[in-house]
């Protein structure tokens, strides 16, 4: 696709009316564009480090729709490369996760190590005649692997800025997860599909404070409490007040609700972190108000403060995606309060999450709605409180707009959609990509 | 008559209880009965469904997550009566319109009866249709243990383990 297509793409997202147009969840063309374009070149996550203790350790993810295969080498580095063996295209390891010194290709035996190189075929000096350059035939690498935090992201674009450069301010979002503890990931990911456009999920994960006292009224009302030492859960109303959000360049952004913290269930020991000076320290005055936050990744990483997970959502075609869970506890709290961190986590998100279950019934039915062609002459409004986000730079946190509930942090993610999908490369995105000021 | 018969008797009149406790209970879920359901769940319950992923042969026991890891339930009764509380609220768009299942239980096998206790294996498959074109299909192994009481059985135990890794459904919000 040249560029000037790619900026008609663009244009289905209207900077001056919030509304972005329905083909973009729909259309299979422009989902092939966000696969080159977004996939292809951004950062994205592959797993936590804790996941990878022993040299040899392999997880077997997804990097868009790529499977990759991430490993951990014996200097403590992690190698990562697209599972498919180079003969016919087979997965040389179809296990999600184990220990392993090379890896097999079950079709003809080509044999790869933790590095991708390949070390050995059948056949090699008889029937190949010792021609086949082993060394041109590794499984591919991806560009560039880096950690943040312990979680490990990689690239398969050569001219991707640096991770740093790529999370840049969301990355004092991410400490205010990580400061809160010693976090690692807890084994045994939920993984479940639905058939719904990946950015349904991102957008809901950035920023919707609006649905959340309407689409989990019902968790609400019930008595559902999400972990993390939450006396309740949010009012039954939403509030303008009582929070900020962030957006940063290249699509990251977040809401962060305050708490009270005379509110706090000071009985559960889950709530301990947010009365400990040294958390409290890290934390600072403002993150350290913070209840919870949800928190996007561009494109495709759902980060949760309050009961701690990721999840990241995999694009598997314009209305399928699979989302996996991975939940995060604090290894140094004693083991019964894990069990109760853990438990906490597996009531509220997941299929039968208390909270999640809906979400998967509303963002089937936002997907079903894009698909049909009368209704794709009717664009989506993401216009809340447009025109009246002042962003603040105060010194206090990078640039943020002291409302909670809004729309801002949504249709910046479809901004930066926008912008990925017009420019051409990294340097052409680099020099087109806007940074969150004034008001918006 | 010989003791090998008596104790057969024995046996068929245990499996025919429990059979018909199980096929009544499945009737309860499949009828929308949700607060009679909660009825039978003993105040000591441990609903459990542990997530489980793609193992290599030889790493069988890390198939399944182990208990105080990553669950699809992970519940006691206090939880369950919000998840049925959850339901009524008029606002559960996962069920509201309502879901609707067949709840099987199959090859039923008592495997240990002591201090009250009756401890079972069975398979289960759960068919959910929603709306109009929704079709899922859960099946696995359930260990449950039951108690006996005066009033009849109530469920101590569900431990639920699903044949599947990635499930193919929007969500679960079905009982099992």
């Amino acid at each position: 696709m040249d560029n000037a297509v790619a900026s008609g793409i663009a244009g289905l997202v209207d900077l001056q009316t919030g509304t972005v147009n329905r083909k973009i969840f729909s259309d299979p063309e422009i989902y092939r564009e966000e696969i080159e374009r977004i996939y292809a070149r951004c950062w994205l996550f592959l797993a936590h480090e804790s996941q990878l203790p022993a040299t040899g350790d392999y997880v077997n993810v997804y990097m868009g729709e790529e499977p990759v295969l991430v490993c951990r080498d014996a200097d403590g580095s992690f190698n990562a490369f697209i599972n498919s063996c180079r003969h016919r295209g087979n997965k040389v390891c179809r296990a999600d996760a184990g220990n392993a010194k090379s890896f097999q290709c079950p079709y003809h035996g080509w044999t790869y190590n933790v590095r991708g190189d390949l070390i050995g075929l059948p056949g090699h000096s008889e029937l190949y005649r010792d021609q086949l350059d082993r060394s041109r035939w590794g499984l591919p690498r991806v560009a560039k692997v880096d950690s943040y935090r312990g979680m490990i992201f990689a690239t398969f674009d050569p001219e991707a800025p640096s991770l740093d450069e790529f999370l840049g301010d969301i990355r004092w979002g991410l400490d205010m997860l990580f400061d809160q503890g010693d976090l690692v990931a807890v084994p045994g990911m939920a993984r479940w599909t639905m058939d719904v456009n990946w950015k349904f999920a991102s957008d809901n994960a950035i920023g919707d404070m609006y649905h959340g006292f309407w689409t989990h009224r019902s968790a609400v009302l019930s008595g559902h409490r999400s972990g993390n030492g939450q006396a309740s859960l949010q009012t039954l109303s939403p509030s303008l007040e009582n929070g900020f959000t962030m957006v940063t360049k290249y699509g990251h952004g977040f809401n962060a609700n305050f708490i009270d913290k005379s509110q706090v269930d000071r009985s559960s020991p889950l709530s301990d972190w947010r009365f400990d000076p040294a958390v409290q320290a890290k934390l600072g005055p403002l993150r350290g108000k913070v209840n919870r936050a949800n928190m996007l990744i561009f494109p495709n990483l759902f980060v949760n403060t309050g009961s701690r997970e990721f999840m990241l959502r995999r694009p598997m075609g314009p209305a399928k995606m699979e989302i996996s869970k991975t939940i995060l506890v604090d290894k140094n709290l004693p083991a019964d309060v894990q069990r109760m961190a853990v438990r906490a986590s597996n009531r509220h998100f997941g299929p039968a999450g208390m909270f999640e279950q809906d979400d998967g019934e509303n963002w089937d039915q936002s997907t079903l709605a894009a698909q049909t062609a009368i209704s794709q002459r009717y664009d989506l409004n993401y216009a809340m409180g447009l025109g009246f986000g002042q962003t603040v730079d105060d010194g206090a946190s990078p640039p943020r707009i002291d409302t909670l509930t809004n729309e801002h942090a949504q249709f910046w993610m479809y901004r930066v959609w926008a912008e990925f999908m017009a420019a051409g490369s990294w340097p052409e995105l680099r020099a087109s990509a806007q940074e969150p000021r004034g008001r918006m | 008559m010989s003791a090998a018969a008596i104790d057969l008797n024995g046996a068929m009149q245990l499996q025919y209880e429990i059979e018909q406790f199980l096929y009544r209970e499945a009737a309860l879920l499949d009828e929308r009965r949700f607060t009679e359901w909660l009825d039978l769940l003993d105040p000591e319950l441990e609903y459990w469904m542990p997530v489980r992923s793609t193992r290599s042969m030889g790493d069988e026991a890390n198939e399944f997550a182990k208990l105080g890891e990553g669950a699809f339930y992970d519940d006691d009764k206090a939880s369950m009566e919000q998840r049925v509380r959850k339901l009524y609220t008029g606002f559960a768009w996962a069920e509201d319109p309502p879901s609707r299942t067949r709840h099987n239980v199959l090859n039923v096998r008592i495997t240990d009866r002591s201090d009250g206790l009756v401890t079972l294996e069975c398979n289960f498959l759960v068919v959910r249709t929603r709306l109009a074109n929704d079709n899922d299909m859960w099946s696995g192994l359930r260990r449950d243990v039951l108690r006996e009481g005066a009033g009849g059985y109530t469920i101590v135990k569900r431990h639920l383990f699903l044949d599947h890794v990635s499930l193919d459904s929007k969500n679960l919000s079905s009982f099992f």
